[in-house]
């Protein structure tokens, strides 16, 4: 057998070849994921841990459905198992099962969660991949979609929904008073508004002589406050952003001292009036869940409700009343000048950085945010658009979706970005809120309660560990 | 046929205890226990001592990081939240055992005299306890709401004025109580029947001949004959109570404020809100110690009968 010798130039020119074909690699890596956003995997399993999958009934599982099989066709050798479970818990459960080694691939998170799972250090940073998409793709996601989940340089999630909240009302209810909710740009406006919607049996109303709260068939604000159910004081960081100027916590350092200043103290002495002293919200309130509250507003409880836009299309096919009977606005401010601040919240995918099918995963995410899927998520889930280029479909421009522009708008005025303090505050907030409405402890006195177990729990994260957003 | 199997199988029995012996161990008796010690250990001996070295821990979620000794313990003793939470186990341990028991008791009585279809009388008084916990306190979420609750819309009709059964620190415990009787009175039905049932008939035979029946054959017959299945059913009640978690958390999540929030309901926020594994697990320690203490009482009990 002859052996092949290498002269001088033969060998500079393979060594010339193989590096260019080296320096070629990322180039042409890339234009392979300039299809579909950027990550490109044929085959593989991947495990999907969510609350809505296209196992499940409802706009948002009929949306997941349809990209599902969408994707589907264009991957049939990537395999999704779907895990579904319930949104309170979801954190939990992949939090347990990424310490246990047998954690989803993916995953969503909400605000409440991802502060926890960001300590654990158990998710991929995204940023290297999307950062591999085309230029068109990354600057068709807003600012407010690249700030969620991005601490320091990493991103470890990608909001799959990107909401607000919008104040949605009955509007025969405001037209028997003969009140256009659109126009109350004030809380004591509002305030004043739902007290004249509020009626008892012999039609008195909150504040005059004789009324019984007993006989009220319609209230006039609903939420939900129960303990151990995610909820939050009514528009408390909204009202203390308006007020302050700040959120309640915020980095570096994480403080909640706002919660006992006058602003503080005065905007929960406020709310919580609203049960107690003005009686426009139902002492029930204090012991409903989410889907509880929705229920009431569905079921004519009360004339007006706090819906966040991602389950507001799964509360109105529930609906108990005409559709056309309901309207929306944004919130209002202390001072009337303008709309209140909207918090954005979201629920947001995650890779595990445990994941064996990482490839898989980062090309499932990627179809998930493609511009198709983002309108399905719209058109059938009943979701507010993530892709400004799928914000000006016509779609939106019908009277029954136009709270997505409503808040789209909303949003872009003032909005307020979702911080995930590294302590969960809105049980401490709840707790404190429900012993000053029914067991008539001092506003100070609660809060400053909240307070101390706030700076306990916080004194126990290391400062190197605390979140920098 | 059925004696050769049985002879058979003894013989084997046989021979694997002679090979065993002429090995010096007999390792039969083990072998058979051995699938139920295996699932034991795993389920629970290794999961309660995971729980007591986790309790002497700083944890991330379920990564131990530093030996913090008793301090968990210490932190938990002074914490004001845990004497609330303890009392709030106790209030509603208390009320709903004395209650059970004594429904339980009325219950049995019932279900052990000729009436006519004792059976289905038997079958519908059982039900509260098969039905599943979650389901029959959503159905008391509603039928106790404020607005559109049943028994809210059964006072209004009668004239009188909604009442916040769920909403009010008081009635919200005494809800949490009756929904519990309510739920829990079937099973101390079963038990104390079962004790009822060992009592001879000829000595209510005898009292009747002497002269005693009714009130009188209860207090001098029944009630001391009862007394260790009582004692049985009262202890057994309490571990459950005690342990409950899912009645509060469905019905009032602990509210309002912490009225409700009982120590199972403590622990639970600690390590699912919280995600303070270790204060969570030294709460957890501190019930099994109180379990403990009462299947100890249990036990006795038992022997005693």
């Amino acid at each position: 057998m002859q052996r092949r010798r290498f002269n001088r130039r033969e060998l500079l020119r393979t060594t010339a070849t193989g590096t260019a074909l080296l320096a070629l690699a990322p180039v042409v890596d890339a234009c392979s994921r300039l299809t579909g956003g950027g990550n490109s995997a044929t085959s593989g399993t991947v495990e999907f841990m969510a609350h809505f999958t296209p196992l499940g009934k409802g706009p948002r599982h009929d949306a997941s459905k349809k990209i599902w099989s969408n994707f589907q066709q264009k991957y049939p050798n990537i395999t999704i198992k779907w895990q579904e479970t319930a949104w309170p818990t979801i954190g939990e459960k992949f939090m347990a099962a990424w310490s246990a080694n047998t954690s989803p691939d993916i995953s969503l998170f909400s605000p409440a969660n991802i502060g926890p799972v960001y300590d654990l250090g158990a998710l991929t940073d995204l940023q290297p991949y999307l950062q591999k998409w085309p230029s068109s793709d990354q600057q068709d996601f807003p600012k407010a979609w690249w700030q969620v989940g991005t601490y320091g340089k990493e991103k470890i999630i990608c909001p799959l929904l990107l909401f607000g909240n919008m104040l949605t009302y009955r509007k025969s209810a405001f037209a028997k008073v003969e009140v256009d909710p659109s126009t109350l740009k004030t809380w004591d406006g509002w305030v004043a508004a739902l007290q004249k919607v509020v009626t008892d049996g012999s039609g008195k109303h909150p504040g005059d002589a004789g009324f019984d709260k007993s006989t009220v068939k319609m209230w006039g604000y609903g939420t939900f406050l129960g303990r151990n159910t995610g909820a939050t004081p009514p528009y408390w960081t909204s009202m203390l952003m308006e007020k302050t100027g700040h959120q309640d916590t915020e980095p570096p350092d994480w403080k909640a001292d706002s919660w006992v200043s006058d602003a503080g103290l005065s905007i929960m002495q406020f709310t919580t009036d609203w049960i107690k002293k003005y009686q426009i919200l139902s002492p029930s309130t204090l012991n409903m869940a989410l889907p509880d509250g929705s229920k009431f507003f569905d079921q004519s409880g009360c004339a007006v409700y706090d819906f966040g836009t991602n389950i507001y299309a799964a509360a109105a096919a529930q609906f108990q009343f005409p559709k056309d009977d309901v309207s929306f606005t944004l919130s209002p401010t202390f001072d009337g000048t303008k709309w209140g601040p909207i918090g954005l919240n979201h629920w947001s995918m995650g890779v595990s950085n445990k994941s064996k099918a990482l490839d898989p995963a980062l090309t499932v995410i990627d179809f998930w945010l493609n511009p198709d899927s983002d309108l399905i998520m719209s058109e059938v889930g009943g979701q507010q658009p993530k892709r400004l280029s799928t914000a000006k479909n016509k779609f939106f421009d019908a009277p029954n979706e136009s709270f997505m522009k409503l808040v789209t708008e909303g949003l872009a005025q003032w909005s307020m970005p979702d911080l995930s303090p590294p302590v969960r505050t809105n049980e401490l907030l709840t707790e404190a809120y429900q012993s000053i409405v029914t067991q008539n402890t001092p506003v100070k006195t609660a809060m400053q309660s909240a307070l101390d177990r706030y700076n306990k729990l916080l004194s126990e994260i290391p400062k190197s560990k605390l979140p920098k957003v | 046929m059925e004696d050769v199997r049985v002879s058979a199988r003894a013989s084997g029995e046989e021979g694997v205890r002679r090979r065993s012996a002429r090995r010096g161990f007999d390792w039969f008796p083990y072998l058979m226990i051995a699938p139920a010690l295996g699932v034991i250990t795993i389920f629970s001996l290794v999961p309660t001592v995971y729980g007591v070295v986790v309790s002497l821990y700083t944890v991330q979620f379920v990564q131990l990081l530093e030996f913090v000794g008793l301090r968990n313990y210490v932190e938990m003793f002074t914490d004001p939240h845990f004497w609330s939470a303890f009392g709030v186990s106790l209030t509603f341990t208390g009320g709903s055992v004395l209650l059970e028991v004594s429904i339980g008791m009325v219950l049995a009585i019932l279900a052990n005299t000729g009436l006519r279809l004792r059976g289905l009388f038997r079958v519908v008084s059982l039900l509260p306890w098969v039905a599943s916990y979650v389901v029959v306190y959503l159905i008391f979420k509603w039928l106790l709401n404020y607005d559109d609750g049943l028994l809210n819309a059964l006072i209004f009709q009668l004239g009188g004025p909604k009442v916040g059964w769920l909403n009010d620190p008081t009635l919200a415990t005494i809800s949490l109580i009756i929904v519990d009787t309510w739920r829990g009175s079937p099973y101390a039905m079963i038990l104390l029947l079962a004790g009822l049932q060992t009592i001879p008939f000829e000595l209510y035979e005898a009292a009747a001949t002497d002269g005693a029946t009714g009130w009188r054959a209860f207090r001098s017959i029944t009630l001391p004959l009862m007394r260790v299945p009582v004692l049985i059913v009262l202890v057994l009640l309490t571990i459950i109570n005690f342990n409950v978690v899912v009645a509060q958390l469905v019905l009032t999540g602990g509210g309002p404020g912490r009225a409700t929030e009982p120590l199972s309901l403590l622990m639970y926020s600690e390590a699912f809100t919280y995600f303070r594994m270790g204060p969570a697990a030294s709460i957890a320690v501190f019930i099994f110690a109180l379990n403990l203490v009462l299947a100890g009482a249990y036990t006795r009990l038992l022997r005693a009968d």
